[in-house]
């Protein structure tokens, strides 16, 4: 049994704590395979946050499919390591001061090179928003990170979080307005 | 939360959202309101943020790793190519769709001329509206487009009223494919139903509708792929509900090929919709996908409109996790629907007023009919669904109007239960034998056998296996268990593999009859790499003139015949007719075959005088050497009389084939594939000799015993079938004609492909139909792909050429002489479109190929 099918078993069991050790794992783990991806594909491959959570999963926990109640644990807190991830590489871009450690400096300049989706501007606009909807509707914000961080599908964030799929629909269409009109 | 639940600014836009009318939701925002400006300025801001993009829209690392450039389009406004975007309409899990507008100046140079449907229904300066939808996630732009510029031609062929015209691909500035369709306003068709409580009965008609549109979509050679009830909507015209099936050729353009590597990239869109994904796609080989998928993805819609769900749950499939999703798509049976009814608990009751009805009615509405119907369609195995799309509409109508349906109760077990019943013995011995070739008995028995007293026991083994057993396959001699054996076919040749590696000449023999009991039902395809190595292995082992190479060599060229691949066919005849004329001298049994074999092998391929004389030469050295009721004696009066249709001479053909005929009932009875095959030269002669009431007798007679024997999907029952047809067209009854005609180019179509004689054949009969009925689009789209199959399969100089020619001399010669009075008249924009529509057609008479050589009318030898 993985480290990680571990946690997902006592967060099964309700163990609060768990949570905590979970997103460092996952964390680095996506840092890992980020870096990995970033600077062996070759220019013109896809490189897709759901292709990089899925297999990020299957490394960390294996094919052992604990059902999906953990694997939603999982995709959470995959989506506040992805969300970490791009923040962090964003904020060090606009400030044109990189960290030491030589992976960090991989995923930045890989993710430099990104055709993205957005500037650093816009995403840390974003994050700054995300933060403002996460304390007013944690609900909303937590789709927001599933669908755009993690790259899951409406029916998927819907099954994360236990929500219709129309529900988590309405959901996204909603905090994805709300956020434009907070950005500008 | 429950705070911000009730922040009237959120109530109001999911409201707003989910109304599709703009004018409507307009009206809705502006009452809900009421007097408070700022609350309406939010609301308005937060609509407006709605339906344009933004670089939300994609997941953050859902980028393609290049150059620099945004992401997606820009919201309403931007023009793409020649679209300008109006609002946005609608966005999906891959795709963002929006209504588009179309510059007026550019439509005709979407199409070719032939496309009057395009062009008759957006007028002059009227900018067409359209539906552009953009591709979100990462993908080879370049092999989309290439992909749908290759099925662009079948596309643009597609004219049906349940289909969305796809009219466009192209790539928008930053690099995304996108396809441009007519713009359908409307809901699911689940959605439909359910808010409109329509009864079964509607529903069902309401799938004949959608069967009908994607039959349209086969014939054209497109398969859908992707066939679920989002692609499936419901629109009204004229106060009539209709059906529109969109999305046409995008599945195929967008759809990378699926292995491993990919397969982590590709999850998000798989996990899409698993529920309506057939047991082939879920393999991921995507090797061959066809026709039959998108009946499996019917039998889903089907079974989703009858009990408000699907086979499997996209919950309980995404749950299993991926590999155990795979195994039940491809492994578990489903409930039978009305099973799956009884299942649900509480929300019956909704269900059943979903559709104007009670549980227990419901219940018993679906039990049976629709049951089995359903599970006919969902069958794992392709080749038990229905065949076509109209196939199964007709199941459907015959419940509507409460005739038996084809489909049974559940296949496979419910046959072998019955065969076991029927035929005790042989039941015990198949079973044994299918047991021993799973383990291996056979080969270790065989190996056992040489060791000791070799040759004549192993025969004995063989022999039991062709005699006794796998021949019980044989139309003529098991009257329908064909399935039941076809399944210990499959069983026994995917196990065959290895297990005689010592005794390769007892593999060749058990092959041989594996190969030629496929080809007998007509599955040429899995028949192919059977006789293929035992040619093989009996060329190495026997060397190249021994007769047993010399009979799968036969073998094998008949395959090819039978299977319309007349070039591979032919080297193959006429190898094996000299080998055994060098051999075994002119008068043999084996030669004499050849010479049948070889005369028909000509006859398909229309050079009827080399296919009649050899037919005359094997006639009459038969005589001497055989009895009259020998099959080969019997085939070659059926092929000479086949010559002597085609050229006319009815009198001659009639009295040739009348004498095959009776002689082949009498000693091999009424079902034997020699007395069809001469029933049908006959039935087909009295047709050409004017005999209408007896040619139509005999051939009812023929496809009614053809479709019982070796079923609908038969060379023999095409035949039978067109002969009928064409004996009621003579006699102008063309709805009687109809269906026999069209399903004939149908199964003609599907077992030999366009350039089969036989196609070409019955097309133009079919065509000739049309004529009559005065259905002219129809007839002309007909025969304008009829000329260039005869051009390739008969050339350019030959009499079948000549005769569609002659057919499109008179379609061409006819718009163009209306052109002219259209123009007299002054309605010139009439004129033009007729034009467009008549130059195809004189393209297609005068051809772009005169030089082209008469291949097959060589001289005769």
């Amino acid at each position: 049994m993985t480290d990680v099918t571990r946690i997902l078993n006592a967060i099964g069991r309700g163990d609060a704590k768990a949570t905590d050790e979970l997103l460092p794992l996952v964390y680095e783990e996506l840092r890992f395979l980020a870096a990995q991806k970033l600077s062996h594909e070759p220019p013109g491959r896809t490189l897709q946050a759901t292709a990089l959570v899925h297999e990020a999963y299957i490394r960390l926990v294996g094919d052992e499919a604990p059902g999906w109640t953990s694997r939603g644990h999982f995709f959470k807190a995959a989506a506040e390591a992805m969300r970490r991830i791009l923040i962090d590489s964003a904020r060090r871009r606009k400030s044109k001061k990189r960290g030491g450690d030589r992976q960090k400096i991989e995923v930045d300049d890989a993710i430099a090179c990104l055709r993205e989706a957005c500037s650093p501007d816009d995403l840390l606009a974003l994050d700054e928003a995300l933060a403002r909807l996460a304390e007013t509707d944690p609900v909303k914000a937590e789709v927001v990170k599933l669908r755009y961080f993690a790259g899951l599908t409406v029916e998927q964030t819907a099954e994360v979080l236990g929500v219709s799929a129309t529900t988590a629909k309405l959901h996204w269409a909603y905090a994805r307005a709300w956020l434009l009109r907070e950005i500008g | 939360m429950v705070q911000y639940e009730e922040n009237p600014e959120e109530t109001i836009f999911k409201v707003a959202i989910q109304r599709q009318d703009r004018s409507e939701r307009q009206a809705y925002v502006l009452e809900a309101c009421g007097d408070d400006r700022r609350l309406l300025a939010g609301v308005e801001a937060l609509l407006q943020y709605h339906d344009s993009t933004s670089f939300l829209d994609v997941p953050v690392f859902d980028a393609d790793v290049g150059p620099d450039e945004p992401m997606v389009a820009g919201g309403p406004g931007t023009v793409i190519g020649r679209y300008k975007l109006l609002e946005r309409i609608g966005e999906g899990g891959m795709a963002v769709v929006y209504m588009a507008e179309q510059a007026p100046s550019t439509r005709s140079a979407l199409f070719g001329p032939a496309s009057t449907g395009v062009l008759s229904d957006s007028e002059g300066t009227i900018r067409r509206k359209v539906a552009l939808k953009i591709i979100k996630l990462g993908m080879d732009t370049r092999q989309v487009i290439a992909r749908f510029e290759a099925e662009r031609q079948a596309l643009a062929m597609m004219d049906h009223p349940s289909i969305a015209k796809v009219l466009d691909a192209g790539a928008t500035e930053t690099g995304r494919p996108y396809f441009v369709m007519e713009l359908v306003q409307g809901v699911s068709i689940t959605e439909y139903c359910d808010k409109n409580s329509l009864s079964t009965k509607d529903r069902l008609g309401l799938f004949l509708a959608v069967c009908n549109a994607v039959q349209h979509a086969h014939q054209k050679g497109i398969i859908h792929r992707d066939l679920k009830p989002s692609n499936v909507m419901v629109t009204h015209h004229d106060g009539r509900p209709v059906p529109k099936v969109i999305d046409f050729g995008i599945a195929k353009a967008t759809n990378q090929k699926l292995t491993e590597k990919t397969l982590f990239t590709r999850y998000a869109h798989i996990i899409g919709t698993p529920a309506y994904m057939s047991p082939e796609q879920a393999e991921l080989s995507d090797l061959d996908i066809d026709t039959r998928t998108d009946i499996y993805s019917l039998g889903v819609l089907l079974y989703e409109l009858l009990t408000g769900t699907t086979p499997f749950s996209e919950e309980e499939l995404r749950k299993a996790g991926y590999i155990e999703m795979q195994r039940v798509i491809r492994e578990q049976e489903p409930a039978r629907p009305s099973t799956k009814l009884s299942t649900l608990g509480k929300t019956l009751t909704d269900i059943a007023k979903c559709r104007n009805s009670t549980p227990d009615l419901l219940r018993k509405a679906v039990r049976g009919d629709l049951d089995w119907i359903v599970m006919k369609s969902l069958e794992k195995d392709r080749a038990r669904r229905y065949e076509t799309a109209s196939g199964l509409a007709e199941d459907v109508r015959r419940h509507l109007e409460h005739e038996p349906v084809l489909a049974g109760p559940p296949r496979a077990w419910y046959r072998t239960k019955k065969f076991v019943r029927r035929h005790a013995m042989l039941a015990v011995s198949l079973v044994a034998v299918g047991i021993a070739l799973l383990g291996g008995l056979v080969s270790s028995m065989a190996m056992y056998l040489r060791a000791e007293r070799a040759r004549a026991e192993t025969e004995a083994v063989t022999a039991f296996l062709t005699n006794d057993l796998l021949a019980s396959v044989y139309p003529e001699r098991a009257k329908g268990q064909e399935v039941t054996v076809r399944y210990l076919l499959e069983t026994a040749a995917t196990n065959l593999d290895g297990k005689f590696s010592g005794s390769p000449l007892v593999e060749a023999q058990v092959r041989q009859t594996l190969g030629s009991t496929y080809a007998r039902m007509g599955d040429h395809e899995a028949a192919q790499p059977h006789l293929e190595r035992v040619l093989e292995i009996r060329r190495e082992r026997l060397g190249q003139e021994h007769p047993a190479t010399l009979a799968s060599l036969d073998r094998l060229g008949m395959l090819f015949c039978n299977w319309g691949r007349y070039g591979q066919a032919e080297p193959l005849l006429v190898e094996t007719l000299a080998a055994r004329r060098r051999i075994l001298g002119e008068r043999h049994h084996d030669t004499l075959e050849s010479m049948a074999h070889l005369a028909w092998q000509y006859m398909c391929e229309a050079r009827f005088e080399e296919g009649m004389t050899l037919a005359a030469e094997a006639l009459e050295a038969g005589r001497s050497i055989l009895t009259e009721d020998d099959p080969i004696l019997l085939r070659s009066k059926g092929i000479l009389a086949t010559g002597y249709v085609t050229t006319m001479r009815h009198a001659e053909a009639i009295s040739l084939a009348r004498e095959g005929y009776e002689i082949s009932r009498r000693a091999l009875a009424d079902e034997h594939e020699i007395t069809l095959f001469l029933a049908n030269v006959l039935s087909w002669a009295l047709e050409g000799d004017g005999q209408l009431d007896a040619a139509t007798e005999l051939a009812a007679r023929t496809v009614e015993l053809a479709r019982r024997i070796v079923g609908e999907e038969h060379s023999v029952t095409a035949w039978a079938m067109s002969n009928l047809g064409a004996a009621c067209l003579a006699q102008g009854r063309y709805d009687e004609a109809e269906p026999f005609l069209v399903r004939s180019f149908e199964v003609a179509m599907k077992l030999g492909g366009p350039d089969h004689t036989g196609t070409i054949l019955f097309g133009l009969r079919l065509a000739r139909l049309y004529h009559a009925q005065e259905r002219f689009a129809e007839h002309e789209e007909l025969i304008v792909g009829l000329v260039e199959a005869s051009r390739r399969t008969h050339g350019e100089n030959h009499p079948q050429t000549g005769y569609i020619k002659y057919w499109l001399r008179i379609r061409a010669e006819r718009l163009e002489a209306l052109v002219q009075q259209q123009r007299d008249a002054g309605d010139h924009a009439a004129a033009e479109l007729t034009a467009a529509r008549a130059r195809p057609i004189r393209e297609a008479w005068q051809g772009s190929s005169s030089e082209r050589s008469p291949s097959a009318s060589g001289p005769s030898p």
